[in-house]
């Protein structure tokens, strides 16, 4: 199983270097926004001290670290891959293959990361020297190993949620829509417009039983505060059984969509 | 340019308004989806400032209310940039180039990049202009500010002229497909980084930043100076200065789009 899974990663490794020069684009392109809001900070915190409990090095730390973990995270299979090939009728190409279609879309997705974050280095290298005064983060070597672990788990909700929105394709003639909306709510729930304390108290609650606040959000908060055991045992607790519902669900479409198939031509 | 040319072109450019609203009207669901996704951008936009606002007094010294019209102006640029020239031309250039499609393009008897940037329109746009307006009325509304005729005038010109600023900017960008390969997203990489320039004040960037963005590379004067100039708090020879600088860099785009086409290698098409 692994053997075919390396397979699909080496021919996409080599395809996607060919395109490097996309990838760095597109490398610069994520991590801009993110820049250009801890220019915001730094204008407001000249008038106060604190905003919402963080201080200025506490809010430049997570920026400069959702650079990095967008890099790493961020999945975009479900609007590359499978809806465009469930609309052209490429899929059917790939159901006759021997291989499931969901190590092929996996390792694709992986190996566009690889080569995206690697080029995504120098700029990060760039950013971490211009920034490091004001970077503070946690040195506790079990924070590093629940982040890292948290890090594994949003990955495959990222890619899930993205690939649910995809087999939505079956169905919908239009799923550009759904991949927007997860885009705000990633924004607004998942902390890339902006740490969770910003959020009002009600919210900030209710964001913890939402999938988002766990792509992004949690990770970065493992490293830049401090948790109880028990808040963040429950955190943990919380974000596998969203990427065990994602998975579900996307099994289930994914059988569902099967049967209401039909392509011709290609 | 000859007024005869000027007319010839403008008559052509309502007619691709024209054939481009017939054929996105035939297609309902599309055209309303596509504006739905539209304002899903701008409800998050109000609702990320909104909440910036719950935390903080202003902005370096810019109001909840002022940031209002900037948004308002910010959607205006947004949604005119990517309505007539982004979303259907520029985006698609790279690839026009590389498959000898452009061939279609240089052999009209219409300036080549006239037709390159606004063959095809994105026809949402005339609707986003409604909620853009409201939110500079709002913003007015709650300072309790009137503007004069004059600083209405001079707002609307600076803003066209920012608009054209950018347009400029990011054309001579995506040109660079004519010497580079395989590259799909050039376009992305000047909007991704203006667009984020453009949506806040000019004043959260200090020293050279704010020099460069005021008066290299101009893109103070695409939202920031213009709600200043309509706020009364900027000279309104800054309108004339948008106007200039517009010109220069639209010229410098001309000349970088003559010198690209040297390089184009058609695909016998």
């Amino acid at each position: 199983m692994m053997v075919k899974f390396k397979s699909f990663l080496k021919v996409y490794l080599q395809t996607f270097i060919y395109y490097r020069l996309q990838a760095f684009v597109w490398a610069v392109v994520d991590v801009m926004p993110l820049v250009v809001l801890i220019f915001i900070w730094q204008a407001i915190y000249q008038n106060q001290s604190l905003v919402a409990g963080l201080n200025f090095s506490q809010m430049v730390s997570y920026y400069f670290l959702l650079t990095l973990i967008f890099q790493l995270i961020y999945t975009a299979g479900g609007k590359n891959t499978i809806s465009l090939e469930i609309y052209n009728g490429q899929l059917v190409f790939f159901l006759l293959k021997p291989y499931l279609y969901l190590k092929r879309v996996l390792a694709e997705e992986i190996s566009w990361r690889s080569i995206q974050f690697l080029l995504f280095l120098p700029l990060f290298f760039l950013l971490m020297f211009l920034v490091k005064d004001n970077i503070n983060l946690s040195l506790n070597y079990l924070s590093w190993l629940w982040f890292f672990l948290s890090l594994a788990l949003a990955f495959f909700i990222s890619a899930f949620l993205d690939y649910v929105c995809g087999l939505t394709a079956f169905w919908l003639v239009q799923t550009i829509t759904l991949f927007h909306l997860k885009e705000i709510c990633y924004w607004i729930f998942g902390g890339l417009a902006f740490p969770q304390s910003l959020l009002p108290a009600w919210l900030q609650k209710l964001n913890l039983f939402l999938p988002f606040y766990y792509v992004f959000a949690f990770p970065l908060e493992i490293i830049t505060r401090d948790f109880y055991f028990q808040e963040i045992a429950l955190r943990f607790a919380v974000q596998f059984v969203w990427l065990m519902v994602l998975f579900l669900v996307y099994k289930y479409l994914w059988k569902k969509g099967l049967k209401a198939y039909e392509a011709w031509g290609n | 340019m000859k007024l005869g040319v000027i007319n010839h072109h403008l008559k052509v450019f309502l007619k691709f308004v024209q054939f481009s609203l017939m054929t996105k009207m035939a297609f309902r669901f599309d055209f309303f989806f596509g504006y739905l996704i539209d304002i899903g951008w701008l409800v998050f936009t109000l609702i990320f400032f909104k909440i910036f606002y719950l935390n903080v007094d202003s902005i370096v010294g810019w109001n909840y209310s002022q940031i209002l019209i900037l948004l308002g102006v910010y959607w205006i640029y947004q949604s005119l940039l990517y309505g007539l020239v982004v979303i259907y031309n520029l985006r698609r250039l790279p690839k026009r180039i590389w498959t000898g499609e452009l061939d279609l393009y240089l052999v009209k008897p219409i300036n080549s990049q006239f037709f390159v940037s606004l063959k095809e329109i994105w026809s949402p746009i005339f609707l986003n202009l409604i909620p853009a307006v409201w939110f500079i009325y709002l913003g007015l509304n709650g300072l309790g500010y009137q503007p004069s005729l004059v600083n209405l005038l001079v707002f609307v010109i600076s803003a066209l002229s920012g608009i054209l600023i950018v347009y400029a900017i990011c054309f001579m960008v995506v040109s660079l497909a004519f010497f580079v390969d395989k590259v799909d997203n050039l376009p992305y990489l000047p909007l991704a980084v203006i667009d984020y320039l453009v949506a806040y004040p000019i004043d959260i960037f200090k020293g050279k930043v704010k020099l460069i963005l005021t008066w290299i590379i101009p893109l103070a004067f695409v939202c920031s100076f213009p709600v200043r100039i309509l706020l009364g708090q900027l000279s309104l020879v800054y309108g004339l200065y948008s106007v200039l600088l517009a010109l220069v860099f639209v010229y410098f785009s001309s000349l970088f789009w003559q010198y690209a086409l040297r390089f184009y290698f058609s695909a016998s098409s």
